[in-house]
């Protein structure tokens, strides 16, 4: 009787001790360099913003950890053979944080919205001549021409699904009032200061584990590495490479890697000599150092490029790494008539990292003898120009420009359309180098025209192939993404292209 | 003086309407294309051409200047290119966590910088002078964000007395952004204060005054001071003005959500409507506070106010 008292006196005091571990609250703080723009995913056009989004709402389709396509508010789909009509069926029983339900004709509302081609992502549905209920749950779009890169259009956080009630009750002021059907609810957006979302306790894959998450820009890399250190912020992205020496050893925090889809290249101007000659430009790949520039500008979170798009790409294809060798780009440079070398303009963004860059190729494309001026400017500016560049005159001056890429759908098509084909020149798109080839434009129509991976697994090796030896660019190399986050936070995770994802945070003791 | 006071309030206006237009030219002159922006980097033309009709900005010059204006003397500021939220509502939330800032920083930097600038003046050539005046140039060369980082650091980060980041209307977010703000303002105060000291301590009235045989300290407080401190406050007024712009520097280190740090995130989106309002906003202040020094004069100087 008298050892049970005191067990239970025990008992006692370890429940009063133990309490604030369980009244803690569970709220997460994500510090970031970036702002959020809006929160109206049909009309957002940066990825931070975005990935916020998706943390409210969900799309038919979605992408994993890696990229790779799933299913999420559609339980399955069906495309047919020459990728014109896709047919979805879509998961029963979802209501948005509103509780208007979700179903077919909410489906039709948001594409519908999409499709008045007012919206900064009404490109996505540019290929959909019309969008059909087959039932309460089931929908088919049919589109215009063969489009093999229509799911991941779908996956893309510009065609998440808002409530239509929220539609009709906002109008395009839901850019301050999302609701979808996603794990957290959007709670309170203070411009300039926060983003706070907080948990869905009715959301239909599982118990959300954290309370709320606060998204904080915090331009200043030193100051987003203090916060962590002092407990401030949870999570920061992204880890600037050069203080990673100062959080490696905090036992309390923990650095992830990951590598990502941004590619980053030379943008030579092909329609200009000497630049318009393919050995030239094989020259020019050859007497780059990839590595150094990764180690000294990129402060080693990059790995060299060894495809025309990056490994966490679907179909992607390894072609290298381009070896660094500057006697065989010296012998290229004399077969191509250009021993004593020639001038060009180097065009840059004045990001410090990107200015390093650049000024790091030059000086190792003097080696053979290209030599020239450094023009860098904001990157606004340095977008301006090169759109501005038109096909009958961009010949005239030779330029090697730093640029880089992002697919923004996860799809092999835009990480090569939009740069590379005829039809991508400036203005349309962002082939800035006016890189033009028949057989390039052909296997870029052969990947897209098709729903059949294997297909367009063919198409794509045979461009990647192709393309590589063609030397468009001077390939560079692929970021490396790192964030850096308390050791007791679990389950968030940076995606490949930048965003990052928040369904499964936890924390843990 | 009132009548004074009314004639300069008037004339505000014309300065105004000339910055205006100034800086409509100047936003619009600038290279870069909001439409391109605000489609993002992937955009190609069609979503381009569309963005820029949804943003008025397919319009020709001329009709673009006219609706701003038009809107302007509505006392319609437009909406944010970016965000399409109206800009007067995005100022109204940001002026504040620069006012406080601006303030609390005056505030330090007015109260060491006049104490080390007088107090070095009356101990001119001895080690107090060199004291104060090295402290006040390692003030004015210290980076600010170096400096910023460096409070953090200790303070945030080793002793945890304060938050690292943020502004969310509490007093201990202000003080480390307050302290890094006011060093270099207190700084230039202090080596003003000094070299106007000196200017005022050769005048003949202060020999007079000794000559007659007043105690020091009645001269250097009741005769000295107040002569110095005119040019102190012409100082005072014209930091005061640079701080309601909002320090870039010192907001984006302390993640502090005021207009320095709007103005140049909207400058690298090229948000025009953001610009001109936030130009047009730092001319206005800047023409108040000139007038409010006008005044302080005559409150300091008699003499002034009978011209």
């Amino acid at each position: 009787m008298k050892t049970r008292h005191w067990m239970l006196v025990l008992l006692a005091i370890l429940l009063i001790s133990t309490a604030p571990l369980f009244a803690q609250g569970k709220d997460i703080i994500y510090a970031s360099d970036s702002t959020t723009n809006t929160l109206d995913p049909h009309n957002t056009s940066d990825t931070y913003s975005g990935a916020i989004e998706r943390a409210i709402c969900q799309g038919l389709l979605g992408f994993d950890k890696n990229l790779n396509i799933i299913p999420l508010l559609a339980e399955s789909y069906s495309y047919n053979e020459t990728a014109t009509e896709y047919t979805f069926k879509l998961r029963k029983g979802i209501t948005f944080h509103d509780g208007a339900p979700f179903n077919a004709k909410a489906v039709k509302v948001n594409i519908d919205r999409l499709r008045t081609g007012k919206y900064v992502r009404s490109s996505l549905m540019a290929p959909v001549k019309e969008l059909q209920i087959i039932d309460d749950y089931t929908v088919k779009f049919i589109l215009k021409e063969p489009f093999g890169a229509f799911l991941n259009a779908l996956a893309h956080p510009g065609a998440l699904m808002l409530s239509p009630a929220a539609l009709e009750k906002y109008g395009d002021d839901v850019r301050i009032h999302p609701v979808g059907t996603g794990p957290f609810i959007f709670s309170e957006w203070v411009s300039g200061s926060y983003v706070l979302i907080k948990k869905n306790p009715n959301y239909w894959r599982g118990k959300v584990k954290v309370d709320s998450i606060k998204f904080v820009p915090v331009p200043e890399n030193g100051s987003r590495v203090a916060m962590l250190r002092a407990g401030q912020a949870h999570y920061i992205y992204p880890m600037p490479a050069e203080l990673l020496k100062l959080v490696e050893n905090d036992p309390k925090i923990e650095v992830i890697k990951q590598p990502s889809i941004i590619e980053r290249y030379l943008i030579l101007n092909t329609k200009s000599k000497p630049l318009s000659d393919e050995r030239v430009r094989q020259a020019i790949n050859y007497a780059l150092d990839k590595q150094a520039i990764i180690n000294i500008a990129w402060g080693g979170a990059a790995t060299p490029a060894d495809s025309v798009f990056p490994s966490s790409l679907p179909f992607y294809k390894k072609q290298g790494p381009w070896p660094y060798d500057v006697a065989k780009a010296k012998a290229l440079m004399k077969e191509a008539g250009y021993e004593n070398g020639f001038k060009v303009v180097f065009l840059t963004p004045n990001a410090t990292a990107r200015l390093r860059a650049t000024e790091m190729a030059m000086q190792q494309l003097k080696a053979i003898g290209i030599t020239g001026e450094i023009q860098s400017m904001d990157v606004a500016s340095f977008y301006d120009k090169l759109s501005k560049n038109k096909k009958e005159t961009v010949g005239e001056t030779p330029f090697i420009a730093f640029g880089g890429w992002s697919s923004s759908t996860g799809d092999a098509d835009w990480a090569t359309r939009p740069l590379l084909s005829t039809e991508a020149f400036p203005p349309n798109m962002s082939n800035y180098g006016f890189f033009q080839d028949p057989n390039v434009d052909r296997l870029i129509k052969a990947g897209l025209t098709s729903a059949d991976p294997k297909v367009r697994a063919k198409a794509y090796a045979e461009l990647q192939d192709y393309v590589w030896s063609k030397a468009p660019w001077g390939y560079l190399f692929v970021d490396t993404l790192i964030a850096a986050k308390s050791k007791n936070l679990k389950g968030i995770y940076p995606m490949p292209d930048g965003a990052f994802t928040v369904e499964e945070a936890e924390l843990v003791q | 003086m009132l009548q004074y006071f009314l004639r300069r309030c008037i004339s505000i206006i014309p300065v105004l309407l000339v910055v205006s237009i100034l800086v409509f030219l100047f936003v619009h002159l600038l290279p870069g294309d909001p439409a391109r922006i605000v489609a993002g980097p992937d955009a190609d033309e069609a979503t381009i051409r569309q963005v820029r009709i949804e943003l008025g900005l397919d319009k020709s010059f001329p009709e673009q200047y006219l609706t701003y204006m038009g809107r302007l003397f509505r006392g319609d500021l437009g909406k944010s290119l970016r965000s399409k939220l109206p800009v007067a509502q995005e100022i109204a939330l940001r002026y504040p966590p620069t006012l406080y800032l601006a303030a609390a920083s005056m505030a330090w930097s007015i109260l060491f910088g006049v104490f080390f600038g007088a107090y070095a003046a009356m101990h001119r050539g001895k080690w107090q002078d060199y004291t104060a005046m090295v402290v006040a140039v390692s003030g004015i060369s210290m980076p600010q964000f170096w400096l910023g980082l460096l409070l953090i650091q200790l303070f945030a980060v080793h002793l945890g007395w304060f938050p690292v980041t943020g502004f969310t209307g509490k007093w201990k977010e202000l003080v480390l952004p307050s302290l890094t703000l006011g060093a270099t303002v207190a700084a230039i105060i202090a080596r003003f204060t000094l070299s106007s000291f000196l200017d005022v301590l050769q005048e003949e009235y202060i020999n007079t005054a000794r000559a007659k045989g007043l105690l020091e300290r009645v001269v250097m407080w009741k005769h000295a001071f107040r002569n110095a401190l005119i040019p102190v406050v012409t100082m005072v007024g014209l930091q005061f003005g640079f701080l309601l712009g909002g320090s870039v520097v010192v907001e984006t280190v302390f993640a502090w959500p005021g207009l320095g740090r709007y103005m140049i995130e909207s400058v690298s989106v090229r948000d025009y409507p953001v610009l001109q309002a936030l130009l047009l906003l730092y001319s206005f202040q800047f023409v108040v506070i000139n007038l409010l020094v006008d005044m302080l004069y005559a409150v300091i100087n008699p003499e002034i106010r009978y011209k």
